[in-house]
């Protein structure tokens, strides 16, 4: 079941993308993550914060995945920019950290604790139901996963790319999980159908945007 | 108990390719390998005068166009070599940069998306699916393939083309010497003397198949996917854990259904630098205790392939188990403390299963377990 959404959209929040404003104390790592991990970060705190599973004592085993389709291009044209401005001399170890899209998940991870299984999906179509359907398996092959934290992140411009319509511009992650330990109304639950198909409230889930809209309507009511 | 739910099919390799700076061919790379030889040579396709090392284990042949990246070139090599697969394959990639060659090219910042030279490698091989990328910095190779076999394990599919890919770019060359993570020379992996990793290129593709699917088609198994596991560290993003947390807990899921004694040889991540090296014994101590099987790695002579690793290292998984060798450690000459009768720069024999793992950036770490084709 869905216990916690986050989701942190550029030009629609409020206020400043900082750790203070985040997380209300600063966190020093959070300076030096690229725009991208940002994004991505704040959304994953964010639903674990909904789904009550924000502090910590131990290390949990919680997994991790983000379907994203630009990823960290931005960050990989501001490291080469480094690169090509003194002939290699330049090039910045901090950028080059994050032009790999799976670090932020790596931060994420650090700040909240989680050790279980983390990577990044790029699909052919950005619906991001094929990275939802692997968080799903994944917590449905393995009794000791908690609990799985999916999601999209894509920063909103990037220089020379033409950003197509449909597509989702910031991040926004959900937790799933088998049991609803932490919170007493869980948005509602997932499950596949003999075909694989996700279904959710009785009706197929084709995007993870909408399926979050709904989720919202859903306790809302 | 908690742990792994009943999957419903086993899953095997039946086919594989390689190309890298060895050979064009699994074949061809795997006797390059036993040799002892290392296709890590002066690099020439970028001008290295600013950075850490001049050296990388490169396709010589594989020659830049201008306006053009290599990749599609490299996986036109690799595809070609597979027989004809079912429109129904399952198609996941692993690859951490991509075209990323691409990067001083104007107006190509599109073709540079991982999931373009997925579409790509969907569309040459007219498959139904259009695929996925998977990336998580040098395990995304190994995360690929444990995800195919979790997706066939549970019924989810039946067959599943992995392929893993990566470059020798400048754009990546420069990234790990600001780091100061490449070695001078060679690298020399598990060496007390070790200074660092050799970047390399190189592509891999395995085809996993559903034990329903093998029988009714009767297709020869290469070998089995008997195990996988994916754990992280939480500790650091560009560093490993220095007591291997996450690698142990990925490898204690690859060993769910597995007794360790019946795991043979290790093929190791092994990068040469000096926190990996030491972390992955530690994690084979906490694993295995003293009784620690003998392992190896590829990478000082076919370089660390990046996302290609995982794919290329357990293609050669399938070679080693047919043949009960593990290939020599290239550049080791001194191994390091604890592991002088463990790791070998001669070819070593070995029975049983093959645990093979990887670790990357992120604090991400893979395990795989592979055992001989019945």
């Amino acid at each position: 079941m869905i216990t916690g959404l986050g989701q942190m959209i550029p030009g629609k929040e409020p206020r400043i993308l900082t750790a203070k404003n985040l997380l209300g104390h600063p966190y020093k790592p959070f300076g030096r993550m690229d725009y991208f991990s940002k994004l991505g970060f704040a959304g994953i705190v964010k639903a674990m914060k909904d789904a009550g599973r924000s502090e910590w004592q131990a290390k949990r085993n919680i997994g991790l995945i983000a379907t994203t389709r630009f990823g960290c291009l931005e960050t990989d044209q501001n490291y080469f920019a480094t690169v090509t401005t003194d002939h290699g001399m330049g090039a910045s170890p901090a950028l080059f950290a994050y032009t790999l899209p799976n670090c932020f998940l790596g931060e994420a991870a650090i700040f909240l604790g989680l050790t279980g299984e983390g990577f990044v999906i790029n699909e052919t179509d950005p619906t991001g139901i094929t990275g939802l359907s692997m968080a799903m398996t994944t917590l449905f092959e393995d009794d000791s996963m908690e609990a799985m934290v999916y999601g999209i992140c894509d920063t909103p411009q990037i220089s020379g790319i033409k950003t197509p319509k449909n597509l989702f511009q910031g991040a926004l992650f959900m937790v799933l999980e088998n049991k609803a330990p932490y919170l007493h109304t869980p948005y509602g639950a997932l499950e596949f159908d003999a075909s694989g198909t996700i279904i959710y409230n009785q009706e197929t889930v084709s995007d993870i945007v909408v399926l979050a809209e709904n989720a919202l309507k859903g306790r809302k009511s | 108990m908690e742990g792994r739910k009943t999957l419903s099919q086993r899953v095997y390799i039946t086919d594989a390719a390689v190309v890298t700076a060895l050979g064009s061919t699994l074949e061809e790379t795997w006797h390059q390998l036993m040799a002892g030889r290392s296709g890590i040579c002066k690099i020439s396709r970028f001008d290295t005068h600013n950075y850490l090392c001049d050296k990388a284990a490169f396709i010589q042949d594989l020659v830049p166009k201008s306006q053009e990246s290599m990749l599609p070139t490299l996986v036109e090599r690799l595809i070609s070599q597979l027989a004809p697969l079912g429109q129904d394959t399952l198609l996941f990639t692993a690859t951490t940069k991509s075209c990323i060659d691409l990067i001083d090219v104007p107006g190509r910042g599109k073709d540079m998306l991982c999931s373009s030279i997925t579409r790509y490698i969907s569309q040459r091989l007219n498959l139904v699916d259009k695929g996925i990328n998977i990336s998580a910095a040098c395990a995304s190779g190994t995360i690929a393939i444990a995800k195919a076999a979790q997706a066939i394990a549970l019924g989810r599919a039946q067959s599943v083309l992995v392929c893993s890919m990566d470059l020798v770019s400048e754009f990546v060359f420069s990234g790990f010497s600001a780091l100061r993570a490449m070695s001078p020379e060679s690298a020399k992996p598990f060496d007390q003397n070790r200074r660092g990793l050799s970047l390399g290129e190189g592509a891999s593709a395995l085809v996993l198949t559903g034990e329903t699917k093998l029988k009714t088609e009767g297709l020869r198994p290469l070998a089995e996917v008997a195990g996988w596991g994916i754990a992280g560290d939480a500790s650091h993003i560009t560093a490993p854990d220095r007591k291997g947390t996450g690698l142990v807990q990925a490898i204690t899921k690859a060993l769910e259904d597995i007794e360790k004694p019946k795991i043979g040889a290790i093929n190791a991540h092994g990068t040469g630098t000096v926190y990996n090296d030491a972390m992955e014994l530690k994690a084979f101590e906490r694993i295995f205790q003293n009784k620690i099987p003998p392992f190896n790695s590829v990478k000082g002579a076919l370089g660390h392939t990046l996302g290609a690793g995982g794919g290329i290292e357990a293609a050669l998984g399938i070679k080693m188990l047919q043949h009960g060798m593990l290939p020599p450690t290239v550049g080791l000459s001194v191994p390091e403390p604890g592991a002088e009768s463990l790791v070998s720069n001669t070819p070593m024999e070995f029975k049983g299963k093959l645990l093979s793992t990887n670790s990357g950036f992120g604090g991400i770490n893979a395990a795989l377990v592979l055992s001989r084709g019945i």
